[in-house]
């Protein structure tokens, strides 16, 4: 066999396995664990430990009450929504705010929460990193709708957090997180690492 | 046959008993299942404000002098401290490494003294600390690190693990 040949199998291979893993992810869900920062709220300075992980399998509908639904059947709308079905979990965990140095009369508060975990990734993206693991794109979000107990000082809060990391090479050092409202902002949390069992 | 059946069922009852007594886990002291567990705070450092986790986990009593006797009341502990920006001072590096020392329980509150171990995580130019401090019967931690520079630590307890 000549050097052509054995590239045109090597060319039709990487197609057929682009076929077949159109849609697919890369097992990998690094968003798990245990992160920890401080933020911002109408308050002062408020600390936060966020312990997540995965939940199990979201079915299309629960998906689709989240994400909201295209307009039509088909086209890349479509394409991008099944990609981002595929690479969606659901998530649960715990969040915990406590005092910091600056604020020491934040409140102490833990709550349970529950969300959607949701990789980001084009098409093109999870194509590539099919072939180079190393090209894995994450960025993920996640959803948490904190459960409904939650104090009167800062109610509504819901969290919307994204990792970036192009060359996905866990631990994942840094998660940027969004609060929704107005009450607190510039939540930036840090990987913990865990003591051995 | 009567009586043979109740003997037999007595010993039985005995030697379980006594199986039970045997395999029964020796319990900890309630000040020390309080103590353990992950604490969250910050502390001051000449750099800013940084954020601190620390997971505290028993080992068990220190030998008495006698060579004999356990001190249930002075503690080994170990655990994990990490060490992360917080909002105020975003450039702060984080890391992680391995700690361990005693625990001195008392009535109203434990005083810790730990030393670093093994990094887990290292950042470039940063050293690790010791840490000293007393842990009340709520839960809340108060001391510094043994670094120069640091000081005005305080943690919460968050979960027992």
């Amino acid at each position: 066999m000549n050097r052509a040949s054995k590239y045109s199998i090597g060319v039709f291979g990487t197609s057929f396995l682009f076929a077949m893993n159109a849609f697919a992810h890369s097992p990998t869900y690094a968003y798990e664990g245990q992160f920890a920062g401080t933020m911002i709220c109408e308050s002062g300075e408020v600390g936060v430990l966020l312990h997540i992980e995965e939940a199990g399998h979201i079915t299309r509908g629960e998906f689709d009450r989240v994400m909201g639904t295209c307009r039509s059947g088909s086209g890349s709308c479509n394409i991008s929504k099944n990609l981002k079905y595929v690479g969606s979990r659901k998530v649960k965990g715990t969040l915990d705010f406590f005092p910091t140095a600056s604020n020491p009369k934040a409140p102490e508060t833990r709550f349970e929460i529950t969300g959607t975990g949701t990789r980001q990734e084009t098409e093109s993206q999870s194509k590539m990193a099919r072939i180079d693991p190393r090209l894995l794109n994450i960025y993920l979000e996640i959803n948490s709708i904190i459960t409904p107990d939650f104090p009167s000082d800062l109610s509504g809060l819901e969290f919307k957090i994204n990792i970036n990391s192009p060359l996905a090479k866990p631990p994942y050092n840094k998660m940027f997180a969004q609060v929704n409202g107005h009450q607190c902002h510039n939540l930036t949390l840090s990987q913990i690492k865990e003591a051995n069992p | 046959m009567k009586k043979i059946i109740i003997l037999g069922v007595a010993s039985l009852l005995i030697a379980s008993s006594a199986t039970a007594q045997e395999t029964a886990p020796v319990l900890k002291p309630l000040n020390v299942i309080t103590m353990t567990g992950t604490y969250a705070g910050t502390f001051l450092c000449t750099s800013g404000e940084m954020g601190m986790t620390l997971s505290i986990r028993d080992i068990g009593g220190t030998i008495n002098p006698d060579g004999k006797s356990v001190n249930a009341n002075t503690r080994l502990i170990n655990g994990v401290l990490n060490f992360f920006p917080t909002v105020g001072n975003p450039s702060a590096p984080h890391g992680a490494f391995e700690v361990g020392g005693t625990a001195e329980i008392y009535n109203y509150f434990t005083k810790v003294k730990l030393t670093p171990g093994k990094w887990l995580d290292k950042p470039e130019n940063f050293g690790a600390s010791g840490l000293e401090g007393m842990i009340s019967k709520k839960g809340h931690f108060s001391g510094k690190p043994t670094a120069s520079g640091c000081h005005t630590l305080n943690m919460i307890k968050l979960r027992t693990q």
